[in-house]
């Protein structure tokens, strides 16, 4: 088909490019993957008159669900509010402002729940204030994971048929998504979920994590436990070293949940060179130059540079799950299953 | 191996009339036109479409050149209106009025149809008849129309027609609209196909009468997904991606149009070694997919032969799509 001028940069790059990384190790590499949610969640809420021109969106995020939003807005006319906490970065903040949004910022964290706790009671807060409003929710609106369906057009396009999709985990819209839709294909695709230690996701105690963009304090709606047939759990330095080794063998500029996706994504193409796995690299890097990208900042907080980790530790339940990476069978189980079949066992 | 096409309930499959395999068209008055149609075997895809933000209704069918329509129409400047043989080809009728007024003449003339394709069952015998009139009718005048322009009549003399026009050329054709959203980059892979009525003692299925599938956005979606699935089968000549096409379509589709033992026909596919199944989204007749590369391909077809019957009682059929390009491989 002949190329288009695109009519907005949302249009432009919700798509990502595909990858050959390896012999059959395929990466859909994302200028911004939360645009295709964003996208579509607030498309369907134009298709059923629940926004138009003017609307005030709020939604609370310090990552880059706000900036799609951001995006979109501005180029929809839409107001939006943001409500972060006090890890968002100035330079990132700027940005977001820049196209118009306005950044609220927390700096208490809830006693029980923590930051994203007292986010979103701040976004209740907000919401009485404003009857009109819209909440995206890309944590429970099911018109996230539904988003993923042009992410499977793009791959089965460009590679035909694959064996095993891996990505992180934060909303679970990506994963549960784009798995539902390249199963209504292809039954038979492993999907592998990557969180890190520290999140609630798939049932590791609630603690403070270093690796931020993936994992969860809060147990989102949109997180089928059921698509996984296998959990990863990847700690900070080994996300960070990989996206460090995404960049330097293949100059891939990605941010460090594409590197813990690739780090899970290469082993599994190596274990399996028969099979053709595809992961999802979800942004770019440019807003971790100054962190993951910086040995020096790295050293200063504790991070062991340039230590790569060959392969994961074999578990059999979630609170196994140790440092620096771990893998569990998931056997597309629900959470309470895999919890408590280990119960009996010990 | 060589298949042997066994004969549908009721029809012969010998040599079809007038056929004589020449494609000149000659630029002057003839005293009789020919034109003449495969069938098709059903769909391999059918759905809704986002083209350019519009949404479209459209469809690619699998040709089944073993059954075929042929038209002769002989022009006659001393009648206004058109007498067509057998009477009650009324779309036909239509289409050959339809096709002299766009073409600019004021007579009439004579249409005769000969056709071998069970009605209802969804192998496009309505839109084989169409197609070779049109044919007949602008042969008979002098006039070249292209397959687009076909198209375009068909849709017009019959509100529905599928893609037989195009032939081997696998195109993602609007149905209602008459025209192609994509043509594909090539012809079909080499498959086999067996085939069978689902619901053998139903009266059939009135296209027209069906009101149109209304779609979820997400299975507009998934619409979308297959398309990009058939344009990397057809790039590669996989069979084994055709088949996930066609049988993801049928799927979707049979919450929409329901078809006799559908769960038990997905299981068959997977038990028997085919690559898929399609359906006929607006009929009865279903084919079961294999790559003619697949291992025991013959005892594979026996067995899946003995299990549909039992399934539906039905007789079968076995045929091949694509061969022109395994000839070409051959050769090479």
């Amino acid at each position: 088909m002949i190329r288009q001028a695109y009519t907005s940069v949302s249009d432009a790059f919700e798509l990502p490019r595909i990858l050959r990384l390896g012999q059959n190790l395929y990466a859909a590499f994302f200028f911004l993957m939360k645009l295709m949610p964003a996208k579509f969640i607030l498309d369907r809420a134009r298709d059923h008159g629940l926004i138009g021109p003017g609307t005030l969106v709020i939604e609370t995020t310090s990552g880059t669900f706000g900036l799609a939003l951001a995006i979109l807005c501005a180029e929809a006319g839409y107001k939006l509010i943001l409500v972060s906490d006090p890890a968002i970065d100035a330079p990132f903040q700027r940005r977001l402002e820049d196209l118009g949004a306005q950044v609220e910022i927390v700096r208490e964290p809830a006693a029980v729940g923590g930051f994203q706790r007292a986010r979103l009671e701040r976004m209740d807060q907000l919401q009485r204030e404003n009857p009109n409003h819209f909440w995206p929710s890309q944590y429970d609106n099911p018109h996230n994971p539904d988003a993923y369906a042009p992410l499977v057009e793009i791959v089965v396009e460009s590679i035909g048929r694959f064996d095993c999709l891996v990505g992180t985990v934060g909303s679970g819209g990506s994963m549960c998504g784009t798995s539902s839709y390249a199963r209504t294909i292809f039954p038979e695709i492993k999907a592998v979920g990557v969180d890190t230690f520290g999140s609630v996701l798939f049932g590791q105690p609630d603690q403070k994590r270093q690796l931020r963009g993936l994992g969860n304090s809060l147990m989102p709606k949109n997180l089928d436990h059921t698509i996984f047939d296998e959990v990863h759990w990847v700690s900070a330095e080994a996300a960070f070293n990989a996206t460090r080794s995404l960049h330097r063998s293949h100059a891939v500029f990605a941010g460090p949940t594409s590197g813990a996706a690739f780090m899970v994504a290469r082993w599994i193409a190596e274990q399996n060179p028969d099979k053709a796995v595809v992961c999802l690299l979800p942004d770019e890097g440019y807003r971790y130059v100054e962190t993951i990208y910086s040995d020096e900042w790295l050293d200063r907080n504790g991070f062991c540079t340039g230590r790569l980790i060959d392969s994961p530790t074999k578990i059999e339940h979630p609170l196994d799950a140790r440092p620096e990476w771990a893998r569990i069978k998931w056997n597309r189980r629900a959470l309470d299953e895999v919890l408590a079949r280990e119960e009996v066992a010990t | 191996m060589t298949l042997k096409t066994t004969t549908l309930p009721g029809v012969s499959l010998a040599d079809t009339p007038w056929l004589d395999g020449s494609e000149s068209r000659l630029r002057r008055w003839k005293a009789v036109g020919q034109g003449a149609c495969s069938a098709h075997h059903g769909e391999i895809l059918q759905g809704m479409f986002e083209d350019n933000g519009k949404l479209h209704r459209a469809l690619i069918s699998i040709p089944f050149g073993q059954l075929t329509s042929a038209a002769k129409f002989q022009p006659d400047d001393s009648i206004n209106t058109i007498l067509v043989e057998p009477a009650n080809c009324v779309k036909a009728r239509a289409a050959a009025e339809l096709t002299l007024r766009k073409c600019g003449r004021k007579h009439g003339g004579y249409l005769t149809l000969s056709s071998n394709i069970p009605e209802r069952i969804g192998l496009g015998s309505s839109t084989a008849d169409v197609v070779a009139t049109i044919e007949a009718t602008v042969d008979g005048c002098g006039v070249e129309l292209s397959t687009e322009e076909i198209a375009e009549f068909a849709v017009a003399a019959e509100i529905s027609s599928d893609s037989s026009m195009f032939g081997n050329r696998a195109v993602l054709f609007a149905q209602r609209e008459g025209f192609v959203l994509e043509y594909f980059s090539g012809e079909y892979p080499h498959l086999c196909i067996l085939g069978f009525n689902t619901d053998p003692n139903s009266s059939g299925v009135d296209t027209l009468a069906l009101p149109p599938a209304t779609y979820t956005v997400k299975e507009i979606k998934s619409f979308q997904m297959l398309r990009a699935l058939m344009r990397r089968a057809i790039t590669d000549g996989s069979a084994a991606l055709l088949g996930r096409v066609a049988s993801s379509s049928a799927r979707i589709n049979n919450t929409h149009l329901k078809k006799k033992h559908f769960n038990e026909l997905e299981r068959l596919v997977e038990a028997v070694g085919a690559v898929g199944m399609q359906v006929a989204h607006s009929g009865t007749i279903a084919g079961i997919i294999f790559d003619p590369a697949t291992a025991d391909l013959a005892e594979r077809l026996y067995e899946t032969n003995a299990r549909v019957t039992e399934l539906y009682v039905t007789e079968t059929w076995c045929f091949e799509v694509g061969t022109r390009g395994r000839r070409r491989e051959l050769a090479q």
